[in-house]
């Protein structure tokens, strides 16, 4: 390890960036083992673990899922009752959606309650409501891929609010599905939504989001 | 100075995040996967029938983290309903995306923000209300799935009581409507409810109360669902 | 005095970066190991073989391979899928066969049996079989993959190793 870091290092000058990530000081009041009450920071980090959790069970299980009607709720059930730890992956992805719609909310609960949105981190603020409004979009859209009788109502459930909307309600339904019924259709733009489009967006947000935190540190002790 | 060192913790005080910071972190990272892999064990992930289009019988529910929103829906009647999906979303978002331009003192400490501390509470409080409520409402609806058994007993029970008032495949009274076709019109729930208490749903009508259990309401609920 | 300060300060943070390192171990195995058998799972199924029905005696040459077609059911998956096969029956006697599959042992390539050398040839990087399946020329690594074979009737059967 020593000897590869080393060799890097020579060539890319890695330490000045290294030192700089690792040093980085971390106030007292945000470290648990000073204050427990500390702990409520932990959840921004913890929300971003189980972020990372959900990108490496959701790269594994499309080894085996089809966006497909026709094949979509068989690969699902060949998943869970053939491949090996199978139905364990699935439901880690499950319960870590959940995971990380708690920890997502607990974080923005801190910044709430601490008042930590305020000048100068009003756009980070903003950056948090939109990493929250894309951690609900892969909520919903992820619903609809097992393609089972719950997904598919709920779905469409869900694209009929859209429709309620003035004006353009009717059009973005059908954008949404793709068509006027949901189907092939719009069971592949959710999948792509689910895996491309928002893993894309979410990850400018959270670049953004630690370019700020790193910028502008942790929000002084009140 | 720039602002962001006179607001932040950031001065020479505190621990480095590696590995201090790190290792913290990393220990309340290795409980939280310990206890989502525990879940993931112990807890069956549902996976229901195959979607079917045609199934217009299927009450969908979303996952618990929307169950507060679809529980709130169910209060915005008629053309009410665009505050539900349309105001009230938009304006929290606005409301979200605005705070810290709204909320401009430098006070921090939630006690010195008496409005921030009322509207965030609220917010809370009202979640968790609406999901319980969901939960039970949800509870309350629950249906055993249709059995052929289920369907001759409700069709027993039917030809008992109902027929005096209601008309079924050309037979049976003139005082209610039809329900030959019953099944294509309406779901099971919403003839559950009628059965309990027809004036709840229809505030005029005149059907009276029969008096049947839980499983003779759910075995003539059956029988109508198949009268398609 | 300083020394000593530094030194508790070296293996503190030691301590602690074993600490991470640790944790990190843990992330690896207690995901690695289910994402492991998960991904290599369908790998390690091994597919099930029966006898297939796939020519009639009567239609096989008695004097040169004859190339035959069979069909047969294969999981594949979560479906279970109709697929198409060919392979080369050679008569070594009387009511005795050899089936080849008609793949090079090279690299997989589809063969031809080409009746002026009377040798089987492969188009992709010039190997050369003869009527038993022996290389004669080129890269092949082995002889023709033979197939199970039986006759019941005035049918042939194959299997598939």
């Amino acid at each position: 390890m020593g000897r590869i870091y080393a060799f890097l290092d020579d060539r890319l000058n890695l330490e000045p960036l290294v030192r700089a990530i690792a040093d980085h000081p971390v106030p007292d009041h945000a470290n648990p083992l000073k204050t427990p009450k500390a702990l409520m920071y932990c959840f921004g980090g913890i929300a971003f673990m189980l972020i990372l959790l959900q990108i490496v069970t959701g790269m594994f299980l499309m080894l085996y899922y089809v966006p497909s009607p026709d094949h979509a709720y068989a690969s699902v059930t060949y998943i869970q009752d053939e491949v090996m730890f199978g139905s364990l992956v699935r439901a880690v992805h499950r319960v870590g959606a959940s995971a990380a719609i708690v920890m997502v909310f607990l974080h923005m609960m801190r910044v709430y309650f601490t008042g930590a949105y305020k000048k100068p981190r009003e756009l980070n603020w903003i950056a948090g409501i939109f990493l929250l409004v894309i951690v609900i979009g892969f909520g919903f859209s992820g619903y609809l891929l097992p393609w089972d009788q719950k997904a598919y109502w709920a779905t469409t459930v869900g694209i009929n609010l859209v429709a309620t909307v003035p004006l353009v309600g009717d059009f973005l339904a059908n954008v949404l599905r793709g068509g006027s019924e949901v189907g092939a259709l719009t069971l592949v733009r959710f999948f792509v939504i689910h895996v491309m489009f928002l893993p894309a967006l979410l990850l400018v947000f959270l670049a953004a989001h630690f370019f700020m935190i790193r910028r502008q540190g942790i929000s002084q002790p009140l | 100075m720039t602002t962001a060192d006179k607001t932040s913790g950031n001065g020479h005080s505190g621990h480095p995040f590696y590995p201090d910071h790190l290792l913290v972190e990393g220990i309340v990272a290795v409980i939280v996967l310990l206890a989502i892999l525990l879940v993931s064990q112990v807890w069956q992930v549902p996976l229901e029938e195959m979607a079917s289009p045609s199934d217009t019988s299927y009450v969908p529910r979303p996952e618990w983290y929307f169950l507060f929103y679809f529980q709130l829906l169910k209060y915005f009647h008629g053309p009410l309903i665009v505050v539900g999906t349309f105001v009230l979303p938009l304006l929290l978002f606005a409301a979200l995306v605005l705070l810290p331009f709204l909320d401009r003192k430098p006070a921090r400490g939630v006690l010195q923000r008496p409005r921030s501390l009322t509207a965030g509470v609220l917010a809370i409080a009202a979640m968790i209300l609406l999901t319980v409520v969901a939960y039970q409402e949800d509870d309350s609806m629950k249906l055993p799935p249709v059995t052929d058994q289920q369907v001759a007993a409700g069709k027993d029970i039917f030809y008992r009581f109902c027929i005096l008032c209601h008309k079924m495949d050309g037979q049976g009274g003139f005082m209610a409507p039809d329900l030959t076709h019953i099944g294509s019109r309406s779901g099971r729930t919403y003839m559950e409810r009628v059965i309990i208490n027809p004036k709840i749903v229809s505030p005029s009508s005149i059907m009276s109360i029969v008096p049947l259990s839980d499983a003779e309401r759910h075995e003539v609920s059956a029988y109508l669902s198949r009268k398609k | 005095m300083t020394a000593t300060i530094a030194e508790t300060t070296t293996s503190r943070r030691n301590f602690l970066a074993n600490g991470i390192k640790a944790i990190a171990g843990f992330f690896i195995l207690a995901l690695g190991i289910p994402l492991t058998g998960f991904t290599i799972s369908s790998a390690l199924k091994k597919d099930k073989h029966d006898w297939i029905e796939a020519a009639e005696l009567g239609d096989l040459s008695d004097d040169k391979p004859t190339r035959i077609t069979y069909h047969y059911r294969r999981k594949d998956g979560w479906m279970t899928t109709e697929s198409r096969k060919t392979a080369f029956v050679v008569k070594e006697g009387n009511d005795a066969y050899t089936v080849f599959a008609s793949r090079c042992t090279h690299l997989g390539c589809g063969l031809d049996w080409d009746a002026t050398t009377n040798q089987f040839k492969c188009p992709c990087h010039g190997g050369v079989f003869d009527a038993h399946g022996n290389v004669v020329e080129g890269p092949p690594p082995r002889p023709l993959v033979k197939l199970g074979c039986k006759i019941e009737g005035r049918k042939l059967f194959v299997m598939e190793a």
